[in-house]
């Protein structure tokens, strides 16, 4: 028997006033999976994570979905906010602007145990925690701005570990990073992933960063998945032309050998 | 919970950290604690030294008999200032606490729920802001008679809406900042998000406001006791200043030492306001 995956949307539309930012978009998620959702600036593709979190502002945004299913349970929309933290938690692109500025993030890590996690002691969680990212525990006293942008990263994903969910969804969360930071948050979403058996909604604009953490991607453009499938056959024989634009754009910057093309020297 | 103290606490010992090493917090806790102390034991000690509260002489200037001189009905300058103490503190932090405390709730909610609510408490706000000071004292005075309370109430009643401004414009800025977002994300609710997230980032401005409605507030009651809108048996700075204004240019002592003292007070507390505005934001450790 086959489990019921974490998370089954079909055909979704989000539409802010006359523009549709989402199309019609359908994405399934088994457990403990890893996906990435690929596209460029104004693809849509923020607006699928903020759209299954409920957090698009309703004043603004028309949401709209076919049917949802969250481990095999039909969910309305208005059922989706109960969701946040203990089924789908979230981590960001910015992780300073994502951080409360004038709490040490040990506070803002234990908020989050209290709430999903009653019955762990917070202090003993937060340091479990801290350990799990790699920060040491006696940074539980910092504040965000004391803190690396990696550091930052990481505290963030504390938090989201924190309320023990069953699938992290990853808004571009390396994009502001260098690139040693980023690969470095990356093997650890990829490790906590495969330890924690927790899925995984990575969303980038960049393909190197899909290719080095998920089994399975979405390549979406103005708004429409217009590609699917395992990684190795999108990456192998793309179908759309547009993912063989993706593709092609993203190996001019690499040598025969599939490396980056890199000047040399330290940085 | 002590594990959970233990992580509440760094933060803060952080913040008093911060607070203890800014010098001019020990200047305003001296004066604050000279204020009290005075309201608190003056009166007894004033009863060796300046002992005659009606010497024998009027308008008599500072001397060793009347330290701060005496008023036009012979009554010791000091004295009158001994008991004021107590007036002034009392209705200035009373009516800067319940001012902060309704406006601070107002401004809060009305700049986080916004739409109708937002509309609607600020035209409320608005109302009171241009409510004329007499006419609103006038008709309390009138039906409830005169009354520290009831100074206070009219106190806190004009004073509460420049707060609520402030803290409205704060929590609008704050509530479209992306942590906000990132605490919804962990399923919270948005009465605690307003309470535990946006309303700490958004107070620190709001506390400045808060401590010079301290000084405000010292000052209208001597308006209004110069209307005779206070009860006249009860001594405070505010009614020396304005009485002490007739005689201005025979007897300047009459006003220029409640003056100095109202002056100190309220610089006190605005730079206690300052100083822990500062420590309250981490930032400041950098500097």
């Amino acid at each position: 028997m086959v489990a019921a995956p974490i998370l089954r949307l079909d055909d979704l539309h989000v539409a802010f006033g006359a523009v549709k930012a989402v199309d019609g978009v359908s994405i399934s998620v088994a457990r403990g999976e890893r996906v990435g959702i690929v596209g460029e600036s104004g693809s849509g593709k923020s607006t699928v994570a903020r759209a299954l979190l409920n957090l698009l502002p309703g004043a603004l945004a028309t949401v709209r979905f076919g049917q949802m299913a969250v481990e095999g349970r039909a969910l309305r929309r208005d059922e989706l906010s109960a969701l946040r933290g203990g089924t789908f938690a979230m981590i960001f692109q910015d992780p300073l602007s994502y951080l409360n500025p004038i709490m040490t993030i040990g506070r803002q890590i234990a908020e989050s145990v209290r709430r999903h996690d009653p019955g762990a002691d917070p202090d003993v969680r937060v340091r479990e925690l801290l350990e799990l990212v790699r920060l040491p525990a006696a940074r539980h006293s910092s504040y965000p701005h004391e803190l690396s942008g990696g550091m930052r990263q990481r505290v963030l994903i504390a938090i989201a570990l924190g309320c023990r969910p069953k699938m992290l969804i990853a808004d571009e969360p390396t994009t502001a990073l260098d690139v040693t930071t980023q690969s470095e948050i990356l093997d650890l979403l990829n490790e906590l992933c495969r330890d924690l058996g927790m899925a995984l909604v990575l969303i980038s604009h960049d393909l190197g960063v899909i290719a080095s953490v998920c089994q399975r991607l979405y390549i979406m453009r103005h708004g429409k998945v217009v590609e699917e499938g395992s990684l190795n056959d999108v990456f192998a024989r793309p179908k759309h032309l547009y993912t063989r634009v993706l593709l092609n754009a993203d190996r001019a910057t690499k040598d025969e050998r599939g490396r980056f093309i890199s000047l040399g020297g330290d940085v | 919970m002590a594990a959970e103290a233990l992580v509440r606490a760094s933060s803060q010992t952080r913040t008093l950290a911060r607070l203890k090493r800014n010098r001019i917090t020990w200047f305003a806790l001296g004066v604050i604690a000279v204020l009290l102390f005075t309201g608190l034991f003056g009166p007894a000690l004033l009863v060796d030294s300046q002992a005659n509260a009606i010497s024998r002489q009027i308008l008599e200037p500072p001397s060793a008999t009347a330290w701060l001189g005496t008023d036009e009905l012979g009554r010791s300058v000091l004295t009158q200032m001994v008991y004021g103490v107590r007036t002034s503190l009392v209705v200035g932090l009373l009516a800067a606490v319940s001012a902060s405390l309704l406006g601070i709730t107002i401004g809060a909610v009305s700049g986080f729920v916004g739409g109708r609510v937002d509309a609607l408490l600020m035209r409320v706000t608005e109302m009171f802001q241009v409510m004329p000071t007499f006419i609103l004292a006038s008709i309390v005075v009138a039906f409830a008679g005169t009354g520290l309370l009831k100074i206070i109430f009219i106190i806190a009643a004009l004073a509460w809406p420049q707060v609520a401004r402030v803290m409205r414009g704060e929590v609008l800025k704050t509530k479209q900042m992306e942590f906000a977002d990132a605490v919804r994300c962990l399923g919270h609710s948005e009465f605690r998000i307003l309470c535990t997230e946006i309303v700490p980032n958004a107070i620190a401005p709001v506390i400045t406001v808060g401590t010079l409605v301290i000084g405000q507030a010292i000052l209208l009651e001597s308006s209004l006791a110069f209307f005779g809108l206070t009860s006249p048996d009860v001594a405070s700075w505010g009614r020396l200043l304005t009485s002490g204004q007739r005689y201005f240019y025979h007897a300047w002592w009459l006003s220029v030492f409640p003056g100095i003292a109202i002056l100190m007070t309220v610089l006190a507390f605005n730079l206690f306001g300052d100083a822990l505005n500062a420590a309250l934001n981490p930032r400041s450790e950098d500097k």
